[in-house]
């Protein structure tokens, strides 16, 4: 295993009952690659990414993100991890109503534990071209300015990792191409390693590097 | 950023069925701040009103009757006693103070009390204008007393008979007002205070002795009950207010008042305790009304905050996978249940003053004691404790299932 990996995965299986759901000996991704997760419904890439983000705790076998095992870790330790090191950017955007975009952004910053950065939050709302809805509510943001907002508050810690789960479900042909762009771009500036679990075909040519699982028996 | 602030703008965002269970709780809360406040200035009021005086002897009746008129000029009295009995009292060595006061008429609805300077000494009462009584048919009035009728020294009026408004007057013997008492608090203050023997002349006049023993809203005149002896009438007085001389006396005095055949001894101290307990039995009804309010109140913000869960498992999903732990998800929800519990105790103190306030004024305005809203006591500081202790338990189990919201599954169905 490379000291260097963002994630490695080694021997993890996770069941329910006695449905095995998700199998997968091994999986290295080293920092800086971009990776497609790929596969039918079913076949594990939502337990998957549940697994990386600390969300669920494998049945068996490790989960390093940047060198540190989170499947033994306790829940409350997960999710302080989770909140420094992984960023996630959900199929749907969502953004809490109850605050403005930049609160959305704080919150982050929040419930991770660092401290709160205006300047940095709306910095990040500027390169992602949304910086004069910093303080808008998010119901008044098209979807695409929620998209960016949500992959403001996603980066917004510097995560080692950025998950998106369905990012272009949804979406036409331009908005799929736009989306993947702006997904790579943030990934870069940030310095984070981009995984992104999808069964859309048109993902598949633009990565290099891809995880195909295959749907349980 | 932080939870309180989160919380307060969740509130914000779904304010009407949380500020419902806030206006519950403030109900629940102001009914018990009302009660504390009556209960706790009632029996102020009687214990200081009563302070110094540790006997009331009078006609025998109700002791209870005999206390509430002669001390706080409420009731009527229970009739008269002889003069010479009174004197013979005051003689004891037992006896340190005594004050004879005789009652029977009124102005505008407030007692005439022939009473000595003692009397109006004993409540340490000051001149706000004028002077104080030296002879027959000069008053000194109180302060409601002046106030409401208007009237200064050098002004003149006539009582009427009997102690509630309405009874024949007494036209042909007008009072000289010479005095009006600062406002002291105590009963003095709703008294028209005149010399014993303003009351004697006033009866003597018309041909009777002074008659006290007529209920409140009886203005008729009734035949004398007792002592008419030939054409001079009998000198009486209605209550004489008594001060030990020392606590032996105690023991001994009201057992040889009460001996005697005409004679009452009232203790205003049990009295007080005992009309006290009396008020409890209402007092107990309105606290069970209130902690039904209190405990609805709960039922409705328990019932508030599950109904928002539904649409917050996307917030919560978000919040977890920021990094929250299920105990801030948890702290999230109970947060926002203290600062809506926090917000009814205020709410409910300040109505519960305003509402003290508002019936204390109408009292007022009935001839009762007044109540004042504009006092705080130290067991309302218990009340908010108590709201939080209600936030909490009604918090619970919303706060538990929202901690528990399967975040992986939620993510899974997209």
């Amino acid at each position: 295993m490379s000291p260097n990996a963002a994630l490695c995965i080694e021997d993890l299986a996770h069941r329910y009952g006695e449905r095995t759901v998700l199998s997968l000996d091994r999986w290295q991704v080293e920092r800086g690659e971009a990776w497609l997760v790929t596969g039918p419904s079913g076949c594990g890439k939502s337990t998957l990414l549940a697994v990386v983000t600390g969300l669920l705790r494998p049945t068996s076998g490790s989960v390093r993100v940047i060198g540190q095992n989170i499947a033994p870790m306790q829940e409350s330790r997960r999710d302080r991890f989770r909140g420094q090191h992984i960023g996630f950017v959900p199929q749907v955007p969502h953004l809490l109503a109850t605050l403005t975009v930049i609160e959305n952004l704080l919150l982050a910053q929040f419930l991770a534990g660092v401290a709160q950065n205006r300047a940095l939050a709306r910095s990040l709302l500027a390169r992602l071209g949304v910086a004069d809805r910093a303080q808008a509510n998010p119901a008044s943001l098209s979807r695409g300015e929620a998209q960016r907002v949500t992959l403001a508050r996603a980066t917004i810690n510097r995560p080692a990792l950025l998950l998106a789960d369905e990012p272009t479900a949804n979406l036409d042909d331009a908005a799929c191409s736009a989306t993947l762009d702006l997904l790579r771009e943030t990934a870069a500036a940030s310095e984070a390693t981009l995984i992104v679990a999808t069964h859309d075909a048109r993902v598949k040519p633009g990565f290099v590097r891809q995880l195909a699982l295959a749907a349980s028996p | 950023m932080n939870l309180l602030r989160l919380a307060t703008r969740e509130l914000r965002a779904n304010p009407l069925s949380a500020l419902l269970a806030a206006l519950l709780l403030a109900f629940g809360i102001a009914t018990l701040v009302v009660l504390l406040l009556f209960v706790r200035q009632i029996e102020g009021r009687f214990t200081r009103d009563a302070r110094g005086i540790d006997l009331v002897v009078g006609a025998k009746g109700s002791p209870m009757q005999l206390i509430l008129s002669g001390i706080y000029h409420l009731d009527a009295p229970t009739g008269n006693i002889p003069l010479a009995e009174a004197e013979r009292l005051a003689q004891l060595p037992m006896v340190g103070k005594a004050i004879p006061l005789g009652l029977g008429d009124s102005f505008m609805g407030f007692r005439i009390v022939g009473a000595p300077i003692d009397y109006i000494e004993h409540y340490e009462a000051t001149l706000a204008t004028g002077r104080l009584y030296g002879k027959p048919m000069e008053a000194v009035l109180g302060a409601e007393v002046a106030r409401t009728a208007a009237l200064a020294p050098g002004g003149s009026f006539v009582g009427s008979h009997g102690i509630a408004e309405g009874g024949d007057a007494h036209g042909d013997k007008p009072y000289q007002i010479v005095g009006i008492l600062k406002p002291t608090g105590t009963p003095l203050d709703r008294l028209v205070l005149t010399p014993i023997e303003s009351v004697w002349a006033v009866h003597e006049a018309h041909g009777e002795h002074v008659e006290a023993a007529e209920p409140v809203h009886d203005g008729d005149h009734k035949p004398g009950q007792a002592h008419e002896q030939g054409g001079e009438p009998a000198r009486e007085v209605t209550v004489v207010l008594i001060q030990y001389a020392s606590p032996l006396a105690a023991v001994q005095l009201p057992r040889l008042v009460n001996q005697s055949g005409v004679l009452q001894a009232a203790s205003p101290a049990f009295e007080i305790a005992r009309l006290m307990r009396l008020i409890g039995v209402g007092r107990d009804v309105m606290n069970a009304f209130a902690v039904l309010l209190i405990a609805a109140s709960a039922a409705a913000l328990l019932v508030a905050l599950l109904s928002t869960l539904r649409g917050r498992q996307y917030d919560i999903a978000v919040m977890r996978l920021l990094g929250a732990s299920r105990a801030k998800i948890f702290a999230t929800m109970v947060i926002e249940s203290l600062l809506l519990t926090t917000l009814g105790a205020l709410g409910g103190l300040a109505l519960g003053h305003l509402l003290a306030e508002g019936l204390g004024l109408w009292l007022a305005a009935e001839g009762q004691p007044a109540i004042s809203g504009r006092q705080g006591l130290m067991e309302e500081l218990w009340l908010l404790p108590l709201a939080w202790l209600i936030g909490l338990v009604a918090a619970l189990l919303p706060a538990i299932r929202a901690a528990r919201t399967d975040v992986a599954g939620l993510l899974a169905k997209g």
